[in-house]
C-alpha cells in the first residue's frame, strides 16, 4: 500500500529544508486547505434519486452542484469550470436523471471527447440511476464500436445516449429519422471537456452542434446545454461560441480541497554561457526517487511515449521495489492492463505511474499525493488539470513542474506568479471558418432542405443566403422557390473529417512487423514541411524519420528514429496582403491585421543537435510550391524605429578577441582589396579602413575558421557600421521572432505549429521596411491572429520579461532562438527593440 | 468586391461540378414524354403515369393472370397473417436520389403494381422537383391501407426504410415499416442460391423468367445521375429511361411473385420442374415442417440424371429427413450415395453412425479415412483446416478404441 499523508508531509518538511534543492525551487505555492461549501438538495427533486444519492454517501451538494442544478431548472445553459475531481459529473447526472424520473420519455445526448472517456461515464451514471428507473432509462454508448445489432434498441429504447462528435457527424445526424423518438424528447446536451474542442477541430464541433440544434428544431425541442471545461481563459465564450447560445458560467468550486503544494522547479544550469540545464530525465529520476523511498503516491506526465519508457526503467533500476508496484500507462497498452492501473492507483496498491496524457482526460483514478510534471504540457490550462491530479480527498498534496530549456517553460519559470493570476490561455474557434461552414452546409441540407433565412447557429443569414446560392450554382444543391435541396448520391459527412480543413491529405506509413501500416495523416500544405523527405517527424510521441515522400499518391514513408537531431525546414515563402482589416500606428512602428495569400515552397532542411540547437548541415530539396490563404497579422517596423536601432552604439562595446595574428590579417585582406571599401569605394585615407567578417566571428568554433580570408572583406568605417547595424537589425527581428512564436501559445490555446511566421528585413509588401509576420496555418484561418493582434501589448511585455531575465549570454534556446546564421546572438538587440517597440 | 466562388477558390476549396449546363429551351414536359397525368392534392402536385397489364399478359415464361395461389409463398415469406387476398398485394419500387443512405437520399419515383378486375395495373408517382416529394409522398401514403401487403426487391432494407426516412421529413404521419412485408429477394436467395452467379433481378429475368428488356432500358447505377441532370438541365430523355426500367422492374417482381407461388403450390404436379427448382422448393418445403412434401420432392429429384453436386443435395436432405424422423437405418442409404458422389459431409455422418449406433469401429475408420480423401481435393480454407483436425482427431479416437478391442 502507498503511505498515508503523514510521508508526504515528511518529504514536503524535508524538501523546505533541503537547501540543493529549495536553491532550484524558483516557487513554491502553498495554498491552505479549504472547507467545502456544501448545500442542501433542492426540494423539487425525485425522492427515489435523493435516496439513491445517499446509498452512495451523498448526503448534501457542494454550493457548485446546487448552483447547476437550479440554474438548470431555470432553463439555462451552462458551462462547469471547477478544479479536477471536484465532482462536475453529479451536475449534470443529477438533471438528467431527476427529469427522466419526472417524465420517462425524456432523453439526453452525452458527448465525450474521447471513447474511453464515454465508458468511463457509463459506470459512472448507471451508478446513481435508483433500481425503480433502471427499466427505462438504460443508458447507451452509440459509437464506433456499436455492434450493428445493439444500434436498433439503443435507438429504440435507451433514455441517454453516451458518445463523441465524430459519430453525431458521421452516424447519428445523417440518420437522425432512425431517432426520431430521441429527438422529439430531448432535453439536455451534455458536452464534456469543451476545452478541447478548439482550434480547427472545436470549429467543425461548433458546426456538428449548430447542425444538432437544427435537427432538434425539426422535432420541435430546444435541448439545453450542460458544458464542462478545464481552466481556460474563456469558459464561457467558447461555451457560447460552441453553442450559439448564451451560457452561464459557474466556477465557484464548493468542492473541498487538502494542503496543496505547487513548486516550480528549474534545473540547474550546466553550461550558462550557452543556457543549457539538467536535463528533465535525470531532474524527474531524483525528484521521483525521492518521492518514492518515502513511498509516497507519485503519478509523473510525460510529453512522449519513450520518456515513459525511458524514466521508467531508470526508476525501476534505481528504486528497489517490485514492478508491478511502478507501472508505466501510455496509449498502446492493453485495455485491461490500463484499467488494472487505473484500479491499483484508486486502492494505493500502485505506488507510482509513469504516465503520458492517455491518463489526462477525465479517467477515473481519484487522487494521488504527488505529481510530478517534466516539461510543460503545451498549455497552462493542461499543466493546471495533470497538476490537479494532486490531492487524494483532503490530504496534502504536491505538484512538481520541472522546466525544461523550452522559452515557455522557461518563461513560466521566471514569471510564475504568470501561473498564478489564474489567467492561462484562450481557446478559440472560427466556426464561419469559410472551408468548414462549406462541408457542414452539405451535410446540413443533406440532413433536412434547407430554407434561405434560415437559423444556423448564430451564422448571419446573409452569409448563409450567399453560400446556399453558391452551393446551388456548382450544382450541389438543388434550389426550388427558397430551399435548397440536398440532390447528390452522396454521404457528406463522411468526407468531413472533424480534425482538419484540407480534403487532401499525405498519409503516415511505417512498417509494424514487416507490415507497411498507416500511422496518422497529416494536411497537404503542412504535409510538405512536415514530412518532407529526410525529416525528422514525431507522431504520438514516438520519433520518425521520413524516407520518401511520394506526391502522387500522396504518401509518405517513415522509419522509426534514434537520431539525436531534430530538423528544421528552410522556406522560402513569398507573402500577398489581399486586405488590411486593421492598423494601428505606433511612433516606431504599425501593427496591422488582414487576409494574406503565401505561397511557400520548401527548399531545403537544417538539421540540428537535439540538445544544443547546433546545425549540423543542409540539405537541397525539391517540392512543388504551396498556397495558403489565411489571415494573419505583422509588425512593420518604422524608419525611426531603424534609426534608432542604428543609432544606438551600445553594441561597438561588446568587442570580440580576434586573435593574435589579427592585425597581420588586416593587412593581408586590405593589401587584397587595394585599400578600397568593397561597398562604396573609398580609399583608404588617414584613418584605416576595417575589415569585417562576413559570417559573424561567433560563430565559428576557432578563430581560423573565422578569419579565413573568403570570410573577411574590407570595408569603410562608415559602411562597416551600416553593414554591422543591418546585421544587428535582422538578428533582433529574428530573435523577436522567435519570441514572440514561442511565447503565443501562453495567450490563445495553440500548438506551435498553427501559426505560421516569417521575418523580412525588407518585405516588399511593406515598402521594404522590416517585418515580422504571423499567420494561422489554416485556411481562412481560426481566430489566433486576430486575437494575438489584440494582445500584442501583452504579448511584447512577456516576451520583454522572457528576455532580460535569461540567463544566458548572448541568446539561447530559450529566449531570443538558437545563434543565427549569419547574425550576432541577438539577445541585446532582441531587447533593444522590444524596449523601443514598448516604451517608444 | 471578391465574390464569394472566388474567396473560396483560392482557400483552396474545390467543387465537384462548377459548370452548369445550360436549361435546354424548347423541351417537351416530362408528362407528355411519359404520358402521365398532373395530380393536385393539399401539399403540391406531381405526376401520376397508369399502366394497365390485362391477364393473360405474359412477361418472359408467366402469365399474369389473378387465379393463382399464394398461401405457400406467404407461409415462405413468414407473413403473420393468413388469407391475404391478392388485391392486398401492393408490389413496390422506387427510383431514389442515391445508395448511399442517410435521410438525404429521396425517391423521385415510386412504382406500385397491383392486382384489379382488370388485370395488373402499374401506377408510377414522379416528381418533378424535389420540391414536389411531399405532396407525392401524401398520395403514397394514402395508397397503402393498414392491411396492404408490401412485395418487394430487397425492400426490407432498402426502399422501406427509405420511404420512412422521407415521411418523418416531410412531417407525414404513418409508418411503414408496420405494414406486412414479402421481399421477393430473401425468398429468391432461400431458393436459387447456390444455382444462379447471384439473385439480382437482371440474372432473375434471365435466367428464371427468361424476359430480356428493350434498349431502352438504363442500369440501376446510373439512375441518380440521371435525375440530376434531368433537375439541371430539363432533359426529359434519359429520364423517361429511367420510368421504363422501373416499369419493368415492378412487372418483374410480380411475375417472379406468380413464378414462386407457382412452385409452391403446384407440388402434386412435381414432372413439370426442373432438377433445380425441385432442389430449391424442397429446402423451401424444409423451412415451412411441410416435411412429407419436401420428401416427395427429393425422391423426385433421384429420378432425374443429377450431377454429383446435385446428387449430394437431393441425398443428404433426404438423409436428415429420415434421421430427423429418428429412421437413421432409412438414412444410410441415401448417405452412402451422396459420400459416392463426393460429400465428406455425408462420409462423417456415415462414420458417426457406424461407431455409435453399429459400434462398427473399422467401417467408422474407412468412412472417416474416405472424409479425408474428400478434402484432400478441396481446395484448402479455413473452415477445411478446422474439419481436418476434427477428422484427425476422430481417426485417432477410433484407431484407439480398435487397438482396445483388439488387446
Amino acid at each position: 500500500m502507498a503511505g498515508d499523508s503523514s510521508n508526504l508531509q515528511g518529504v514536503l518538511d524535508s524538501l523546505r529544508n533541503n537547501p540543493g534543492f529549495r536553491e532550484n525551487v524558483v516557487y513554491w505555492q502553498s495554498i491552505p486547505p479549504k472547507k467545502p461549501i456544501t448545500a442542501q438538495f433542492p426540494t423539487n427533486i425525485h425522492p427515489d434519486l435523493i435516496q439513491r444519492l445517499n446509498d452512495l454517501g451523498i448526503s448534501s451538494l457542494y454550493s457548485h452542484q446546487e448552483k447547476s442544478i437550479s440554474l438548470l431548472k431555470l432553463g439555462r445553459n451552462i458551462v462547469l469550470s471547477t478544479g479536477t475531481a471536484s465532482g462536475k459529473s453529479l451536475c449534470y447526472q443529477i438533471p438528467l436523471i431527476d427529469a427522466m424520473m419526472a417524465n420517462h420519455e425524456t432523453t439526453a445526448l452525452l458527448l465525450f471527447p474521447t471513447k474511453a472517456l464515454t465508458n468511463d461515464q457509463l459506470v459512472n451514471i448507471n451508478q446513481i440511476i435508483p433500481e425503480s428507473a433502471k427499466t427505462w432509462i438504460k443508458p447507451a454508448v452509440y459509437d464506433g464500436d456499436t455492434s450493428q445489432k445493439d444500434r436498433r434498441m439503443i435507438r429504440e429504447f435507451s433514455k441517454v445516449i453516451l458518445t463523441n462528435p465524430d459519430m453525431l457527424n458521421v452516424g447519428i445526424l445523417p440518420n437522425h429519422t432512425l431517432w426520431d423518438k430521441f429527438f422529439k424528447n430531448l432535453k439536455f446536451v451534455v458536452i464534456d471537456e469543451i476545452h478541447t474542442y478548439r482550434g480547427v477541430f472545436g470549429s467543425h464541433v461548433a458546426n456538428v452542434i449548430r447542425r444538432l440544434q437544427r435537427v432538434s428544431h425539426f422535432y420541435g425541442v430546444h435541448p439545453q446545454f450542460i458544458m464542462t471545461s478545464a481552466t481556460i481563459q474563456n469558459p464561457k465564450e467558447l461555451g457560447e461560441n460552441l453553442t450559439g447560445l448564451p451560457v452561464e458560467i459557474i466556477n465557484q468550486d464548493g468542492s473541498p480541497k487538502g494542503q496543496s503544494n505547487f513548486l516550480i522547479y528549474n534545473p540547474p544550469l550546466t553550461n550558462a554561457e550557452l543556457g543549457v540545464r539538467e536535463g528533465l530525465l535525470m531532474t524527474s529520476e531524483k525528484i521521483m526517487t525521492l518521492l518514492l523511498f518515502k513511498r509516497v503516491q507519485t503519478l509523473v506526465f510525460c510529453r512522449t511515449r519513450r520518456f515513459v519508457e525511458i524514466l521508467l526503467r531508470e526508476i525501476r533500476s534505481l528504486v528497489n521495489v517490485p514492478a508491478n508496484i511502478v507501472r508505466g500507462y501510455r496509449s498502446g497498452y492493453l485495455k485491461a492492463e490500463r484499467r488494472e492501473i487505473e484500479q491499483g492507483l484508486k486502492s494505493g496498491e500502485v505506488l507510482a505511474a509513469v504516465a503520458t496524457n492517455a491518463l489526462e482526460l477525465g479517467v477515473d483514478i481519484g487522487g494521488v499525493d504527488a505529481v510530478l510534471l517534466p516539461g510543460y504540457p503545451g498549455t497552462i490550462s493542461s499543466l493546471i488539470q495533470r497538476a490537479g491530479r494532486a490531492g487524494r480527498k483532503i490530504n496534502p498534496s504536491l505538484a512538481v513542474f520541472i522546466a525544461s530549456m523550452n522559452p515557455l517553460d522557461q518563461y513560466l519559470a521566471m514569471n510564475p506568479e504568470y501561473l498564478l493570476s489564474r489567467n492561462p490561455e484562450k481557446a478559440l474557434i472560427n466556426p464561419d471558418n469559410p472551408l468548414i461552414l462549406l462541408e457542414h452546409l452539405q451535410c446540413a441540407a443533406a440532413e433536412l432542405p434547407i430554407t434561405k433565412n434560415e437559423r444556423f447557429g448564430n451564422l448571419d443569414p446573409h452569409l448563409l443566403n450567399e453560400y446556399l446560392e453558391y452551393l446551388a450554382e456548382a450544382g450541389i444543391l438543388h434550389k426550388k422557390m427558397d430551399r435548397f435541396y440536398w440532390v447528390s448520391d452522396d454521404y457528406p459527412s463522411q468526407h468531413v473529417s472533424l480534425r482538419s480543413t484540407a480534403s487532401e491529405s499525405i498519409l503516415l506509413q511505417s512498417d509494424l512487423e514487416g507490415q507497411p501500416q498507416v500511422i496518422g495523416e497529416v494536411d497537404y500544405n503542412s504535409g510538405l514541411w512536415m514530412v518532407h523527405p529526410g525529416a525528422i517527424y514525431i507522431h504520438s510521441g514516438e520519433t520518425y524519420r521520413v524516407e520518401t515522400l511520394d506526391l502522387r499518391n500522396n504518401i509518405a514513408k517513415l522509419v522509426p528514429s534514434n537520431d539525436d537531431y531534430i530538423t528544421e525546414p528552410v522556406s522560402s515563402v513569398d507573402i500577398e496582403i489581399l486586405n488590411e482589416t486593421q492598423t494601428s500606428d505606433f511612433k516606431y512602428y504599425e501593427l496591422k491585421q488582414g487576409e494574406i495569400y503565401v505561397r511557400s515552397t520548401v527548399k531545403g532542411y537544417k538539421r540540428i543537435k537535439w540538445q544544443t540547437r547546433e546545425v549540423m548541415d543542409y540539405s537541397d530539396l525539391q517540392l512543388p510550391e504551396t498556397t495558403l490563404r489565411s489571415v494573419g497579422y505583422w509588425i512593420v517596423l518604422k524608419d525611426e524605429c531603424v534609426q534608432r536601432m542604428r543609432e544606438s552604439g551600445f553594441w561597438l562595446s561588446d568587442k570580440n578577441d580576434y586573435g593574435a595574428d589579427w592585425p597581420k590579417i588586416r593587412k593581408i585582406v586590405r593589401q587584397r582589396d587595394g585599400y578600397c571599401c568593397q561597398v562604396c569605394g573609398v580609399k583608404e585615407g588617414l584613418v584605416e579602413h576595417h575589415v569585417h567578417h562576413k559570417v559573424p566571428f561567433k560563430q565559428f568554433e576557432s578563430t581560423e575558421k573565422a578569419n579565413a580570408l573568403g570570410n573577411l572583406v574590407t570595408l569603410c568605417q562608415n559602411c562597416h557600421r551600416i553593414v554591422e547595424s543591418q546585421i544587428r537589425v535582422r538578428s533582433a527581428i529574428a530573435g523577436l521572432k522567435y519570441i514572440l512564436e514561442n511565447l503565443s501559445p501562453l495567450l490563445v490555446m495553440c500548438d506551435i505549429n498553427d501559426l505560421g511566421g516569417i521575418v523580412d528585413p525588407a518585405a516588399k509588401f511593406a515598402e521594404n521596411q522590416p517585418v515580422i509576420l504571423f499567420y494561422d496555418a489554416v485556411p481562412a484561418g481560426i481566430g489566433l491572429s486576430e486575437e494575438l493582434f489584440k494582445q500584442f501589448n501583452p504579448l511584447l511585455n512577456k516576451a520583454r520579461d522572457l528576455v532580460i531575465n535569461c540567463s544566458c549570454h548572448d541568446g539561447c534556446p530559450s529566449c531570443v532562438g538558437p545563434t543565427l546564421e549569419n547574425a550576432v546572438g541577438g539577445k541585446q538587440e532582441t531587447a533593444f527593440l522590444i524596449d523601443i517597440l514598448l516604451n517608444g | 468586391m471578391e465574390s464569394l466562388s472566388d474567396r473560396l477558390k483560392s482557400l483552396g476549396f474545390k467543387t465537384a461540378s462548377t459548370v452548369q449546363p445550360p436549361q435546354k429551351s424548347g423541351l417537351k414536359s416530362l408528362e407528355e414524354i411519359i404520358s402521365a397525368d398532373v395530380v393536385t392534392n393539399s401539399l403540391g402536385s406531381f405526376l401520376v403515369r397508369n399502366e394497365l397489364f390485362p391477364y393473360g399478359y405474359q412477361h418472359g415464361n408467366v402469365v399474369f393472370s389473378d387465379s393463382f395461389l399464394s398461401e405457400k409463398i406467404h407461409q415462405a415469406a413468414k407473413l403473420q397473417r393468413s388469407g391475404v387476398p391478392l388485391n392486398s398485394l401492393l408490389f413496390l419500387d422506387t427510383e431514389t436520389s442515391g445508395l448511399s443512405g442517410g435521410s438525404g437520399s429521396f425517391a423521385f419515383l415510386i412504382g406500385i403494381g397491383s392486382f384489379s378486375d382488370h388485370g395488373f395495373n402499374l401506377q408510377q408517382l414522379v416528381i418533378r422537383d424535389p420540391a414536389e416529394e411531399g405532396s407525392m409522398l401524401l398520395h403514397f401514403i394514402n395508397t397503402v391501407l393498414s392491411d396492404s401487403v408490401f412485395v418487394t426487391f430487397n425492400g426490407k432494407s432498402f426502399d422501406i426504410p427509405l420511404l420512412q426516412n422521407r415521411l418523418v421529413v416531410n412531417r407525414l404521419p404513418g409508418n411503414v415499416r408496420n405494414n406486412s412485408h414479402i421481399d421477393v429477394l430473401h425468398l429468391s436467395r432461400k431458393l436459387w442460391r447456390g444455382h444462379l452467379p447471384s439473385c439480382s433481378l437482371k440474372e432473375l429475368e434471365v435466367e428464371i423468367l427468361r424476359t430480356e428488356r428493350s434498349e431502352e432500358e438504363v442500369p440501376g447505377w446510373m439512375i441518380p445521375e440521371i435525375y440530376f441532370d434531368y433537375l439541371r438541365t430539363g432533359d426529359t430523355e434519359k429520364l423517361s429511361n429511367v420510368v421504363y426500367h422501373n416499369a419493368q422492374d415492378v412487372v418483374s417482381l410480380a411475375a417472379l411473385f406468380i413464378h414462386i407461388s407457382n412452385l409452391l403450390e403446384k407440388n402434386s404436379d412435381l414432372d413439370e420442374f426442373k432438377v433445380n427448382d425441385l432442389l430449391s422448393v424442397g429446402k423451401i418445403f424444409l423451412d415451412l415442417k411441410s416435411v412429407d412434401i419436401a420428401e416427395k420432392v427429393f425422391l423426385k429429384c433421384l429420378e432425374h440424371s443429377l450431377s454429383d453436386e446435385e446428387k449430394i443435395t437431393a441425398n443428404n436432405q433426404l438423409a436428415r429427413i429420415f434421421k430427423n424422423n429418428h429412421e437413421p437405418q432409412h438414412a444410410v442409404q441415401y448417405l452412402i450415395d451422396a459420400a459416392n458422389a463426393g460429400s465428406y459431409e455425408a462420409c462423417i455422418e456415415l462414420a458417426m453412425y457406424y461407431e455409435h449406433q453399429l459400434k462398427d469401429i473399422f467401417s467408422a475408420i474407412s468412412w472417416t479415412e474416405k472424409a479425408r480423401s474428400i478434402i484432400e481435393n478441396i481446395t484448402p480454407g479455413y473452415r477445411m483446416q478446422k474439419v481436418c483436425a476434427e477428422l484427425e482427431k476422430r481417426r485417432n479416437r477410433l484407431k484407439r478404441k480398435e487397438s482396445e478391442k483388439n488387446v
